[in-house]
């Protein structure tokens, strides 16, 4: 008959389940509490402020506001242009640091000469600061004094510099080029670690079965990267469609709102406008869009997990 | 018992990690010592941000005691001689006074939002530097600290000229000192006028007139415009003043308003002012990449000479000596419509006194020292508020000399009406949408901004 072990203590016995409970809970109330301070607390405040009315300099502007921060936000005729622009920023961004990420990740797979050198080479963009690689970008992209205008026009691939930034309709392919130069290290890096995983006893099968370079990627290298492949475009779409920094650095959203995003109109909200509750607002629809969006991750991440482990 | 240990040394470590990513909290003890401020120095260079913090105190290890410690935030140009000079300014201040200074550096637009942030956080520090744009929003948060009585009683300020004063003050109340005070002028690199044959043009037809022949002879823009950024708005009210259009007009019964669409006449000044942009540009006098140039881009072309005249400020001064171009600069009154007159938009950059500070009699001196003709004469020669600092260049007395034809922005929050002349100068040369819509738009829009920061005139 099983007995619970006593633990003495200077009063009275405590039982050792409750013991461990009381460590167990000991130990985790630094992580609650900062979780509470520092997540629980900002986020608790922002959705009380989406249903008030909240101005920084305005003190008139006070009170109950219910759905109207909502209705204010979708009203604004810059949220259509910004949601689509937050789509295509988010979409183009990932599918580009995918593609790039794994040709890269292959190619430095394979045992060539100066391996370590190209390796290290790759890793630079994303060992630079955000702020460092957008102003550097921005001022070699100047169609007056960029050196990129000038060799384009040098080798005569352009008749005339174009104004990448300040063109409405170059201005997103280039912010998301200039993020993907930045950002495919980090898919890089983690396919690199999936690929050396791979048994090399799967290729040779593979090749004595006749199956071409072509299969051998489809049938083996592919299954094998669908894990971290999963997580990294997960985490890099809610990463872009959240991020602020890089686009304001390179545009401020600019030309005449061609780039703004979501999380650039929160800031024209609550720094420019100094309206709260509307920035607000429009945090907490990011914050379900992207709760959404770590909800099929964690569906997707549960049925690829079952089908691992069979 | 070792589990008791367990427990109460975690317990004991929560107040420690709390302590450890809580803010700085000032130094509210009129006796704490240099020593102690060391600590707060040492905190708040952890801060992730790109500020950067130096305690220019007289600290020697705790041996002198101090008054208390004014954290100050400035926008110097970090390795400029405004630093140094200020750096050893605010040493001589800590002697005299027995305040210690804990200075912190960051850029106008850091700074802003950093105050914002503060405000709503209530932590706020002692002084700050800042543009005249942020007085009007400072205000409204209740912010700033009266400093009428410190004024009236301040040496200096009759040194001062009306339209900087003008600058410091908001609701009759004195919000700051001036520790720098530029105009704008017109530059011209003479020599690539000459080159091409053209003079200095005195108004915006002659500016238009000239159209492409600069670029046709040398290459270079006759003309330059900023098309975006925090400069834009500054270059658009200066235009609006040649043809007495106000952005916003105080109104009898108080609060401010947008007349444009209220007049005609109103409108068609304020469209000549849209037009004008759109003909500099239909010209061809203008590089037509500048509609989307902020003053990053147009600075640095009308420095290396790749535009030959541009409206900007004294500040191109600090790179005469490693920019050779620069040498043919001269400095003149803004080009004016016909029928209009010169003007120039005074940027009197007010030292604001925190109204909650705990130092504040000590950052009300701060901030009188940094406007004294001591401090400006070491730190701000070329950009000083005070009409007895000055030297012979021309980047002082000839831009000087444009002060008396000054204007200066509305009193009013501006966040969103400066945006919204980003935005009505973005429809015209953007978008290409007529002078006059882009002049209606933007008086609507002035007035919803003066509504939703409450300066609308009822």
């Amino acid at each position: 008959m099983a007995t619970k072990a006593k633990v003495r203590t200077g009063r009275r016995p405590v039982s050792r389940d409750r013991a461990d409970s009381r460590f167990a809970a000991a130990a985790l109330a630094p992580a609650w509490i900062f979780l509470a301070v520092l997540i629980g607390y900002p986020l608790v405040q922002v959705l009380i402020d989406t249903f008030n009315h909240v101005n920084l300099i305005n003190p008139a502007v006070s009170g109950f506001a219910g759905l109207d921060n909502f209705r204010e936000v979708v009203a604004d005729p810059h949220f259509g242009g910004a949601v689509r622009n937050t789509v295509v920023w988010t979409a183009g961004s990932v599918v580009g640091e995918y593609a790039i990420g794994l040709v890269a990740a292959l190619l430095l797979n394979r045992k060539v000469r100066g391996q370590a050198a190209f390796r290290v080479m790759t890793f630079i963009p994303w060992l630079v600061p955000i702020i460092v690689a957008g102003m550097t970008w921005a001022w070699m992209l100047n169609p007056d004094f960029g050196i990129v205008n000038y060799l384009l026009t040098k080798f005569g691939v352009i008749d005339q510099p174009i104004n990448f930034l300040g063109n409405k309709h170059w201005a997103m392919p280039t912010v998301i080029f200039v993020n993907v130069w930045r950002s495919f290290p980090y898919y890089t890096i983690s396919f690199l670690a999936a690929l050396q995983a791979i048994p090399g006893d799967l290729y040779e099968a593979a090749q004595i079965d006749g199956a071409s370079p072509w299969r051998r990627f489809i049938s083996v290298t592919m299954p094998h990267l669908r894990s971290v492949s999963l997580i990294i475009v997960f985490i890099h779409i809610i990463w872009t469609a959240v991020n602020f920094d890089f686009i304001w650095v390179m545009t401020e959203g600019g030309p005449n709102y061609a780039t703004i995003t979501l999380p650039i109109l929160i800031y024209r909200y609550s720094m420019k406008e100094f309206n709260v509750g509307q920035a607000s607002a429009l945090s907490t629809m990011m914050l379900i869009g992207t709760s959404l969006i770590f909800v099929v991750y964690y569906r997707y991440r549960r049925k690829l997990s079952e089908e691992i482990v069979g | 018992m070792k589990k008791h240990l367990t427990l109460v040394a975690a317990l004991a470590a929560v107040p420690l990690l709390l302590a450890g990513c809580g803010s700085d909290s000032k130094d509210t003890d009129s006796t704490a010592s240099a020593g102690s401020d060391t600590a707060t120095t040492a905190d708040a260079g952890t801060d992730t941000d790109a500020g950067t913090d130096t305690d220019a105190g007289t600290d020697d290890g705790g041996s002198t005691e101090s008054k208390g410690t004014i954290e100050l935030w400035t926008c110097w140009t970090e390795g400029a001689d405004t630093e140094a000079a200020s750096l050893e300014q605010i040493r001589l201040f800590e002697e005299a006074t027995g305040y210690t200074v804990n200075q912190q550096n960051f850029t106008y637009d850091m700074l802003h939002e950093k105050i914002i942030a503060s405000a709503a956080g209530g932590n706020l520090p002692d002084a700050i530097w800042g543009l005249p744009e942020y007085v009007g929003e400072f205000y409204k948060l209740g912010i700033l600290a009266d400093l009428t009585a410190a004024w009236d009683t301040w040496e200096d300020k009759d040194k001062v000229s009306d339209a900087v004063k003008e600058a410091m003050v908001i609701d009759g109340k004195v919000i700051g000192f001036p520790y720098e005070a530029t105009a704008r002028a017109y530059l011209v690199h003479d020599d690539i006028l000459a080159e091409a044959g053209v003079a200095v043009p005195e108004t915006w037809e002659d500016v238009i007139a000239i159209g492409t022949k600069v670029e046709d002879a040398t290459g270079s823009s006759a003309f330059g415009v900023t098309g975006t950024g925090v400069r834009e708005p500054q270059e658009l009210l200066v235009y609006l003043a040649e043809v007495d259009a106000e952005l916003a007009t105080a109104q009898p019964g108080g609060g401010y308003r947008n007349i444009w669409n209220d007049d005609p006449a109103e409108l068609a000044k304020a469209t000549k002012a849209f037009q004008f942009y759109i003909d500099v540009m239909a010209s061809g006098a203008a590089n037509p990449n500048s509609a989307t140039y902020g003053w990053e881009e147009t600075d640095e072309n009308f420095v290396t000479g790749l535009t030959a005249t541009f409206v900007t400020g004294n500040w191109l001064s600090e790179r005469e000596s490693t920019v050779p171009e620069m040498a043919d600069i001269s400095v003149h009154p803004v080009p004016y419509p016909e029928g209009g007159h010169t003007a120039t938009y005074i940027e009197a950059k007010p030292l604001m006194v925190m109204a909650d500070s705990d130092v504040l009699e000590g950052a009300t001196l701060l901030s009188q020292a940094f406007a004294s003709e001591a401090w400006q004469s070491a730190a701000f020669p070329t950009r000083s508020a005070l009409s007895t600092v000055s030297t012979d260049s021309k980047w002082v007395k000839d831009f000087a000399a444009l002060l008396e034809y000054g204007v200066v922005y509305p009193p009013v929050a501006l966040g969103e009406i400066t945006q919204a002349q980003i935005d009505a100068v973005a429809l015209v040369l953007q978008e290409g949408q007529s002078a006059e819509e882009a002049a209606a738009w933007l008086g609507n829009a002035i007035n919803d901004a003066l509504a939703n920061s409450g300066d609308l005139a009822q």
